[in-house]
């Protein structure tokens, strides 16, 4: 907690300054606040000794409503100015964050559902602001003023200064008793409001399967089971909390019990003054509202540091490492030697080496969960290896800078993501200054053109967001025609892409065929029929290369690629049946 | 302030009374954390008549001790009657809300309106579940401390009363001011904020492109400027509000410098006796606590205004299946007669008629957008028809409900949506009372028994976030055991047009022939091949049936179906080639 806030007041930057302002003027405010309840008590002494002297009275009393206003005065300036810092801070922080995401291993955004990433970038940095904005300076001034008021008030009358803190222990034991476990229980109230919300998120998005299978909020166990068990936990905790948390509030403000008879005893055996036993009356009255400050804070603080780590996790995240060698491959065979990978603990890649050579088509095939796609994401450094060495024309990967790496290989994988901008830019993202001429001739190129020319503004035509109002196939041919503009000699494709739109696939075919031509080809391939001409098959299973060779030769060599032909075979020319399947006949 | 009381009250239902009783047990431990206020007027006035004496002091130590259980015991009660209270409130809702949804044409669940009822369903009604209670009672207690204090001080003394209630009237217009700021500019921290969340999700979504593309740069400037709008615009809100707020509690700090004036004035003017003066004294610091609280609260107040908008809204979606009919179906035949449906103003299905027979197969066939998968929602009912009707069994889909008409049919969606549960559980979904020996039996049909046995914890193994992960084609069969489980007569189908690996396929293929025996099929084909014995193929363009006839007829027809077919077995002997391009073999 205290790290927290520490790394929090680093995120200020040149705000510090305005940050120590804010504070020390709420503590001003809070100081200003006080001062008037000794100019009353004053007056108070001073009516009482029998004084006749309006002016110097009523000098007093303007004297308190100036401090008055003051008090509020200088509060709007220590809000204002901790707004200013919190808003920075926050600002900040999302702005580091997004520095980092692009420093990570893709694989590290790709890992977490983009729903996870924008719940820290958004809600748990906003969280921060309450914290920053009026927890910190409102804090620290109605706790630090109230310290120098009982020292005061111990110079004054030792006696009277326990008597007026007596009832704060009793009230501690019940605010502890009521915290006990409290981070514990708050993070099971997280989970189990996340819990809840899930569930009810799930069902919202399985709106359709829902309907389809009749479900209800009463008949889908687990929606009514999540509800039902969230509301029961927190009843519980709250039954818990109740007479700890009442007798808090209660016994916080109770000073003034004992002080009145303890004053009287005092003052009628003479050992205490009027004035004095007055004044104490008086703070008896005011002194608990720090404190339930205090308690409002501890509620928060526990949030508040919960979002704050979820964001640090992310800060301290281990960056990709960068080369400072930045060299360049002037050939392109590629080279997988003894790769050890693991996404988590479980390796997926088991010491396998393989080679693709330069202007080959080199197909990676296998079942679901093979490791085919993982070899793809390996070049491009969406992870980095565990052990071993991938080289293009003879250099280590590691040892080319990103954007020089990027400049060789072209991805065109299934799932395409268009900014919210027009046809023209999220083409043009291929090479960035391309000229307009250059983004239409790889439009072109990608079959892309025509369709674009179809839209209401063609080439400045923007795409919603998500690019939601293209079809699947055209922001595939989208992505298409980005490959063509930036040419590299190395392309990776995902040969599903081509099944998406299944009737423009001919037209993504031919692009496909277009794109590739005369380039070092790697495809992640699902229908054999496609890659049977290739260069280099290679078979995965489970995480082991199962063999290699030309089509013709697996097929003699390789059961597994022999049975997945047979099987691929077999389903081209499967059809649909309702009279019961022929072969069971 | 008074009308978000009024609306929450409004979403209470059976627990309003609860409410009732909470406000008057607030209103009575108000009246005790005054006591001891009162109890330090009676010593001060006792002080400066010469009246003090111990045996008084005892008296009143009881009192306070009194007032002081009294409060807790209050404290409790109010307890007891709202903090929970507020959690009951919105589970109900949760239930409510959740139930209404299910019938909401499903046309109205777009990924936009997904994202927002989501939103509306987790942040705003957790946001009242945890602050409403709080807050409603914070309002009650600020209210009532500043009536009995205000009551107190007109008993005292009418000529300071009148000087110390001045400051009620004034905050009174500078919080009508602040109410309105909020409601104009609200707005546009509002808008920010979406700015700021569809900024960070184009980012994040955007991540593989901008490293890929080497964008850092622009990608990154862009979301820079997202980001630095909200601070702006956020700012800015603050920045208008905080000096209202100022202002609303200057007014309070104002009246109590004029108390500490007047009180000497008018004790010394002989107006006051000594008693009251002092009283005043302290009172003047005491008087606008409970009152000032609302002004800190302002900001809650529109946030809870703003959640429970968006809640209503949600609430008012409009609703099928109103109509309290329920007519059965005689038999399974699927009548279309002259159905034109619009979605967001788009005519997507255009006076469309066809019949399908029971226990045939018809394929729907098209381009995507001409009309394939709303034909199919329509079925279902999860849209309405506005023009023609449709019938299933002689019956019109409308004087059925809803629930009644998907218990005969099953659907195999193509983006197959699983549960995060256990396996048992998401293939249970197809019939929720079924045995396990059922579930066993429909899970071997669909091919999934085989590698459900695989896992540690076989059917109970969980699936999803933080359970084991399936491949695309184990939940294509998932999702097919779960259809073969509801065995409904009526099977609709749409066909996945992402690959899968061939061994899966073949796997899927054969599941898919064993849910479809001796049922009625209406399958959205999207490889030709697989429809070439279905009874009747529906072409479709536009909205708009163009041709209809088997795989044959249509062939001979050599119209749109012709062309389909040609090129789709051009595609399907494609092989990919880097090599100077050469015609496909045939």
């Amino acid at each position: 907690m205290k790290e927290s806030v520490l790394r929090l007041f680093n995120m200020a930057g040149d705000f510090k300054g305005k940050m120590i302002s804010s504070v020390l003027l709420a503590i001003l405010s809070v100081a200003l606040g006080i001062i008037p309840f000794f100019i009353m008590h004053r007056i108070v002494v001073d009516v009482m000794a029998g004084t006749t002297d309006f002016k110097h009275i009523g000098l007093l009393a303007v004297t308190a409503g100036i401090c008055l206003m003051m008090k509020v005065l200088t509060f709007f300036r220590s809000t204002v100015l901790s707004h200013r810092v919190a808003y920075r801070i926050l600002f900040n922080i999302r702005m580091s964050l997004a520095k980092k995401f692009v420093d990570l291993p893709l694989g590290f955004v790709n890992k977490n559902a983009s729903g996870a990433l924008k719940k820290i970038m958004v809600d748990d940095v906003e969280k921060l602001e309450l914290f920053l904005a009026h927890n910190i300076p409102e804090t620290l001034s109605s706790l630090i003023v109230p310290v120098f008021i009982i020292a005061y008030m111990f110079f004054l009358d030792w006696r009277m200064a326990l008597v007026l803190l007596s009832t704060i222990p009793v009230s501690c034991v019940a605010f502890l008793l009521m915290m006990k476990d409290s981070k514990v229980k708050m993070q099971e109230f997280n989970d189990a409001t996340e819990h809840v919300n899930g569930t009810i998120v799930e069902y919202v998005k399985g709106m359709a399967v829902i309907k389809a299978f009749n479900q209800t909020t009463t008949s889908f166990e687990k929606y009514n089971n999540a509800l039902t068990g969230y509301l029961n936990y927190v009843l519980e905790w709250f039954k818990y909390c109740w007479p700890y948390m009442s007798a808090y509030f209660v016994l916080i403000t109770a000073g003034i019990v004992v002080v009145l008879p303890v004053g009287a005893y005092f003052y009628v055996n003479g050992s205490l003054n009027i004035a004095t036993y007055i004044l104490f009356m008086l703070i008896a009255l005011g002194f608990s509202k720090p404190f339930l400050k205090l308690a409002e804070f501890t509620d928060s603080i526990a949030m508040i540091t919960l979002s704050e780590q979820n964001i640090n996790n992310i800060l301290k995240e281990k960056e990709l490492h960068q080369t400072d060698l930045n060299l360049t491959p002037i050939t392109y065979d590629m080279k997988f030697s003894d790769i050890r990978f693991a996404y988590n603990e479980k390796e997926v890649l088991h010491k396998i080496s393989l080679t693709a050579k330069q202007g080959d088509t080199t197909a990676l095939v296998g079942p679901s969960g093979s490791g085919k796609s993982t070899i793809a994401k390996l070049i491009a450094r969406f992870w980095d290896v565990n052990s071993g060495k991938i080289t293009i024309g003879g250099i280590d990967i590691k040892d080319i800078k990103t954007e020089s790496l990027m400049n060789i290989v072209s991805f065109v994988f299934q799932d395409v993501f268009l900014f919210n901008d027009t046809i023209m830019e999220n083409i043009r993202i291929g090479k960035q200054g391309a000229r307009d001429d250059e983004v239409i001739q790889a439009a072109k190129k990608a079959m892309c053109h025509d369709f674009i020319l179809k839209t209401e503004r063609g080439y400045e035509t923007r795409v919603g967001t998500d690019g939601n109002k293209l079809s699947g196939g055209e922001r595939q041919r989208i992505s298409i025609a980005r490959a063509f503009l930036r040419d590299t000699p190395i392309i990776i494709l995902d040969e599903a892409t081509s099944f998406t739109d299944p009737e423009n696939e001919d037209k993504i075919q031919e692009s496909i065929n277009n794109l590739t031509q005369n380039k070092t080809l790697i495809v992640i391939a699902h229908r054999l029929s496609t890659i049977m001409h290739s260069e280099k098959i290679i078979v995965m299973d489970e995480g082991n290369i199962a063999g290699d060779g030309t089509h013709d030769e697996l097929l003699g060599s390789s059961p597994l690629y022999k049975d997945m032909w047979n099987a691929h075979i077999d389903a081209m020319d499967w059809e649909f049946d309702i009279e019961g399947s022929r072969e069971n006949d | 302030m008074i009308k978000i009381i009024k609306r929450i009250f409004g979403l209470a239902g059976k627990y309003k009374k609860k409410l009732y009783w909470a406000f008057l047990f607030g209103f009575l431990e108000n009246i005790c954390a005054n006591i001891p206020v009162i109890v330090i007027l009676l010593t001060l006035n006792d002080i400066t008549t010469g009246q003090f004496f111990m045996s008084n002091m005892m008296n009143r130590l009881w009192v306070m001790v009194g007032a002081l259980l009294l409060q807790y015991l209050f404290n409790l009660i109010v307890s007891h009657f709202q903090s929970g209270t507020g959690f009951k409130i919105i589970g109900q809702q949760r239930f409510k809300i959740g139930e209404q949804l299910r019938r909401v044409p499903m046309g109205y669940f777009s990924d936009k309106n997904v994202g927002n009822i989501s939103a509306v369903v987790t942040s705003d009604l957790t946001f009242i579940e945890l602050y409403s209670m709080q807050f409603i009672s914070k309002i009650v207690n600020a209210i009532a401390g500043a009536i009995i204090i205000a009551v107190f001080v007109c008993f005292i003394d009418i000529q300071m009363a009148l000087i110390t209630l001045t400051a009620y009237p004034l905050a009174y217009l500078v919080y009508i001011k602040i109410q309105s700021l909020f409601k104009v500019f609200g707005g546009i921290r509002q808008e920010a904020q979406v700015d700021l969340i569809s900024g960070v999700l184009e980012y994040v979504h955007g991540l593989s492109v901008i490293k890929a593309f080497n964008m850092k740069g622009k990608g990154f400037k862009k979301f820079a400027d997202s980001v630095k709008r909200f601070e702006t615009s956020a700012l800015e809100f603050e920045m208008i509000a905080v000096p209202w707020l100022t202002l609303y509690n200057l007014c309070f700090q104002m009246g109590a410098a004029l108390i500490l004036y007047f009180g000497p004035y008018l004790y010394f003017a002989g107006e006051l006796t000594s008693g009251k003066f002092f009283m005043f004294m302290v009172i003047a610091f005491r008087m606008y606590l409970p009152i000032e609280i609302i002004g800190v609260l302002a900001g809650i107040i529109r946030l809870m205004g703003a959640c429970l908008d968006r809640i209503d809204e949600i609430k008012n979606i409009p609703l099928l299946d109103e109509k309290d009919v329920d007519k059965p179906p005689n038999g399974y035949d699927i009548e279309f007669k002259n159905v034109s449906f619009a979605y967001e103003q788009k005519d997507t299905i255009k006076n469309l008629s066809f019949n399908v027979k029971e226990k045939t197969i018809t394929a729907l066939v098209g381009p995507s957008g001409s009309g394939k998968t709303t034909i199919t929602n329509l079925i279902s009912r999860f849209w309405d028809v506005q023009k023609g009707e449709i019938n299933l069994g002689g019956t019109n889909l409308k004087d059925m409900k809803c629930d009644s008409i998907v218990s005969h049919i099953s659907i195999v969606f193509q983006n197959v949506y699983l549960f995060n549960d256990t396996i048992l559980n998401n293939i249970k979904f197809g019939k929720p009372q079924a045995t396990m020996e059922e579930v066993i039996k429909a899970a071997k049909k669909a091919e999934c028994h085989e590698f459900i046995k695989k896992f540690d914890n076989g059917y109970e193994t969980m699936i999803g976030e933080g359970g084991s992960t399936l491949s695309g084609g184990e939940k294509q069969r998932l999702s097919i055991a779960r259809a073969i489980l509801k065995d409904a007569p009526i099977i609709i189908l749409d066909e996945a047009s992402a690959s899968i690996d061939p061994e899966n396929e073949k796997k899927i293929q054969q599941a898919i022939n064993s849910l479809v025996k001796n049922k009625t099929l209406i399958v959205i084909a999207h490889r030709l091949s697989t429809i070439r014995n279905a009874d009747q193929i529906l072409v479709l363009a536009d909205g708009k049936l163009q041709e209809r006839g088997t795989h044959d007829e249509l062939l001979k027809n050599h119209g749109l179906y012709a062309d389909f077919w040609q090129r789709r077995q051009k595609t399907r002997d494609w092989r990919l080639s880097n090599k100077n391009l050469v015609a496909a073999p045939s």
